[in-house]
């Protein structure tokens, strides 16, 4: 008996040890503790990164990049060097249309700028595809819709995570307490928000998990097509200028998706429903994609910095668009752009059959 | 319920522990076993309460089948053999329905290029295993091994919380005279001071270890294309280390969840990683299913007791068996024919009286079971091919990048220099698989650990630490592996 009092002694004790350093360091920032002064937070996360680098610059941007991790590739600065835009990349893993509605009210609370430029992912709209876990516990959740953050506040393990009671959060206070007081400061972003290290890959891998997880039983998600509403009435608000495209894919991450015939139909779906929430899009997710192989891909959908140096330079007009690789798609042309690309697909279905 | 979810450790288990004893301690035996037999059943519909009616009709089933086979007077219409027969076969076929229907449609459709629709049918919980048990629970009756008259008694055999959903495997004669004894109905401290202490490392195994390891498997097998030959390797052993520590994880906690009860469920692992030949690894992983296949179907099928040749197909037969029991795939009926080849030709070999080094005999024993679990964990064929073709070709080799300046003349040969692990996303995989190996090879088990127990401050730390560690981990759902199987 007297063993399994001291056995649960040293539980509480190692528990609250645990805790209290936990909240000594506050690794999410989440109550402003700096009792180890430290110089960085939020060590694992993109958008807390990129949350914290906006509420503390004092650059003021004239274009924000929107998107999930498939834009982390476009280089503020080659923007720069085409456009004469200050540029930010506030790209982040995984985001969906409740994040990106988030981002720009954060973007929007903090300056205004001259352009977004968004670029959305087939996936965006899907249904079956959950709100991103790691907004449970960024700041960011602060821009997000009651209802999204409802829905976040309901989950199972939503309290553990917001009293910091996970074992990331320790490992996240150590990791910062290493680096900022014994070792250096990891940057995996710069100071523009563009990810350090995107390199092109001669055989990028396929990623398989879309088809497995961001397009399982794909149906089309009313609250998001929703968000993306409020996201373009956002922008026309504040006087912001709204660039949206959809995001390429190499021809294998393609061909496996048209292969499907229910992902096909919604492949073509999505483009209509985007053309009629944002007006103008410009619809990299097509054939032209395909042309391009090495160097331009680091996986099957996250292109190297290659592919969004051509896309840039497409959408200010500085080359032309050829495939229809970057067509800009409007009420008026998409049943013809369809049209085309749906002949175009059933060509390539048959041949590669 | 899952052992590493909050409910079943600060709710379930304080609530049925303190009752189940406080029953015992008012003498009311009866009910206290009722309650545990109570509680069994909501931890198994926890899960999913719609398979609760079969797990209860077939404790029903094998029950009456059982109680007619005890039975020794003899005006049975049908022969012991015929009923013990019927009894079996009626377990398999309700073990085939949930689990290999749709694998039979499958294949009937690629042999005869029919459209036949698949069943898609949810595997009940623990089915494989409380299958097994059973048809053990007969052949044992059958044999006069074993009988049992109470119901209450035999519900309990089956249901019996820690071991219900994956085992171990156990026989009824081992476990109801200790359900019956005295002594197992009062609370003994040391008991469970071992049970809390090797519940704790079998936490710490399964949420720490295992489910690092698994993500590191999962990217490997299921979501890259192409693999490099490091990657191959990481991806190889991450499995091997995540299909270890996940199910031994889960026996540790068992069979101390089951201390704590007073009860001893048998060893199930033995430091397999540690094996020579793979006769002693199949002595030393998931000994109570190896108990089974040997007594149930090796030994019915004549053992070693006719001629060499008809051992050698035994052998085979037992270990593809074995295999399809894991899961309906090829993939797995090819597994378990490996393993079967693997112990024929080390029969051949120990015939012919040749000794190895032990360190070579290991190192060739640990890579073919490394290498036979890529046909265990793959989900299609051109997973297993992706894998192994990459673990064993030199055309796809990739250094650190801090290497090339020093190695620069090896790119004329092919050698990329990027980071060597690319897919796995960190080079963590490497860091852990050097961490781990040693523990696997030298470290004292579990079991080991617990017979030196002692109730002293360093092990009351040390339980501690671990079951804190992995409790700050468990904000995930995370099933345990063997759950599929």
């Amino acid at each position: 008996m007297k063993y399994i009092i001291k056995l649960f002694i040293f539980i509480v004790l190692i528990a609250i040890s645990f805790y209290s350093f936990i909240l000594s360091v506050d690794p999410y920032d989440k109550y402003g503790f700096k009792y180890w002064g430290l110089k960085t937070k939020a060590v694992n996360s993109y958008r807390d990164n990129k949350f914290h680098q906006i509420n503390n610059t004092q650059i003021k941007y004239d274009l924000f990049i929107l998107g999930s991790s498939r834009v982390q590739a476009f280089d503020p600065e080659l923007i720069e060097v085409d456009t004469g835009l200050k540029t930010f990349n506030y790209g982040v893993n995984n985001s969906k249309p409740e994040d990106l509605l988030a981002i720009t009210r954060h973007i929007i609370a903090k300056q205004t700028p001259k352009i977004i430029f968004l670029q959305l992912d087939f996936y965006n709209l899907n249904t079956h595809i959950p709100v991103d876990a790691r907004l449970k516990v960024s700041p960011l959740r602060e821009y997000l819709d009651s209802n999204v953050k409802e829905s976040i506040e309901s989950s199972k393990y939503y309290y553990y995570e917001k009293n910091y009671t996970t074992l990331s959060s320790l490992k996240d206070s150590i990791k910062l307490v290493f680096k900022n007081k014994l070792g250096t400061v990891e940057i995996t972003h710069k100071q523009n928000g563009m990810l350090i290290g995107n390199e092109a890959k001669k055989k990028p891998n396929f990623v398989e998990g879309y088809f497995t997880n961001e397009y399982k039983t794909y149906e089309f998600d009313e609250k998001r097509i929703s968000s993306f509403r409020k996201l373009k009435t956002l922008c026309n608000k504040n006087n912001i200028k709204l660039i949206v495209s959809i995001s390429p894919m190499n021809e294998k991450h393609f061909f496996t998706l048209i292969s499907n015939e229910n992902l096909y139909a919604k492949l073509f779906s999505f483009k209509k429903i985007v053309v009629e929430i944002f007006k103008e899009v410009y619809d990299f997710n097509n054939l032209g994609a395909v042309e391009y192989k090495y160097p331009y891909w680091n996986d099957s959908v996250h292109p190297s910095v290659e592919l969004p140096k051509t896309m840039i330079k497409i959408i200010f007009n500085k080359i032309n668009v050829t495939n229809d690789f970057g067509i800009k798609i409007t009420n008026k042309n998409i049943d013809n752009y369809l049209k085309r690309l749906n002949t175009s697909c059933q060509i390539l279905l048959s041949e590669k059959i | 319920m899952l052992f590493n979810s909050y409910e079943f450790i600060f709710v379930f288990l304080p609530i049925t522990f303190f009752i189940y004893f406080y029953l015992n301690s008012k003498r009311y035996t009866e009910a206290s076993k009722g309650f545990l037999v109570f509680s069994s059943l909501f931890f198994y519909s926890w899960w999913n309460i719609v398979y609760l009616p079969i797990i209860l009709s077939s404790m029903l089933f094998n029950y009456i089948v059982g109680n007619s086979l005890n039975n020794n007077e003899d005006h049975h219409r049908f022969s012991k053999k015929s009923i013990l027969t019927f009894g079996i076969v009626s377990n398999l076929a309700l073990l085939g329905y949930f689990k290999y229907t749709d694998f039979f449609i499958e294949n009937i459709n690629l042999l005869s290029d029919g459209n036949i629709p698949t069943l898609d049918l949810a595997l009940p919980l623990a089915i494989s295993f409380f299958t097994f048990q059973q048809i053990s629970y007969l052949v044992d009756s059958y044999r006069q091994e074993t009988k049992e008259y109470d119901f209450l008694n035999y519900a309990l055999f089956v249901t019996f919380f820690p071991q219900l959903i994956a085992g171990p495997i156990v026989h009824h004669k081992e476990m109801m005279p200790q359900f019956a004894k005295t002594r197992t109905k009062v609370k003994n401290y040391r008991n469970i001071a071992i049970g809390l202490f090797m519940f704790s490392i079998g936490l710490f195994k399964k949420v720490i270890i295992a489910d690092t390891f698994s993500v590191w498997a999962t990217a490997g097998f299921d979501t890259a294309t192409t693999l490099n030959l490091f990657e191959a390797w990481a991806t190889s052993l991450s499995y091997t280390f995540q299909l270890y520590f996940d199910f031994s994880g889960y026996t540790d906690m068992a069979i101390g969840l089951a201390l704590l009860f007073n009860i001893r469920l048998p060893i199930n692992f033995n430091s397999p990683y540690k094996a020579t030949d793979i006769q002693d690894f199949w002595r030393r992983w998931h000994i109570t299913l190896s108990r089974f296949l040997k007594d149930y179907v090796y030994i019915p099928l004549g053992g070693n007791k006719k001629r060499e040749f008809r051992t050698y197909n035994n052998l085979l037969a037992t270990f593809i068996i074995g295999g399809i029991w894991h899961g309906a795939g090829w993939t797995f009926v090819f597994w378990g024919f490996l393993h079967g080849i693997a112990l024929v030709i080390h029969r051949a070999w120990s015939k012919l009286g040749f000794k190895l080094w032990t360190w070579l005999a290991w190192l060739i024993t640990f890579n073919f079971v490394n290498t036979a679990w890529v046909f265990f964990r793959a989900k299609e064929w051109d997973d297993a091919v992706k894998v192994l073709g990459s673990m064993f070709s030199l055309d796809n080799i990739v250094l650190h990048k801090k290497l090339a300046n020093v190695l620069s003349s090896l790119t004329n040969y092919g050698i990329e220099f990027r980071p060597m692990f690319d897919v796995h996303g960190t080079s963590l995989v490497a860091v852990w698989l050097i961490c781990i190996f040693p523990i696997v090879i030298f470290a004292k088990n579990t079991v080991q650990l617990s017979i030196k127990f002692k109730q002293n401050t360093f092990y009351a730390f040390i339980a501690a630490l671990l079951f804190v560690v992995a409790l700050f981990d468990m904000n995930k759902i995370s099933e345990f592996l063997y759950f599929n199987f």
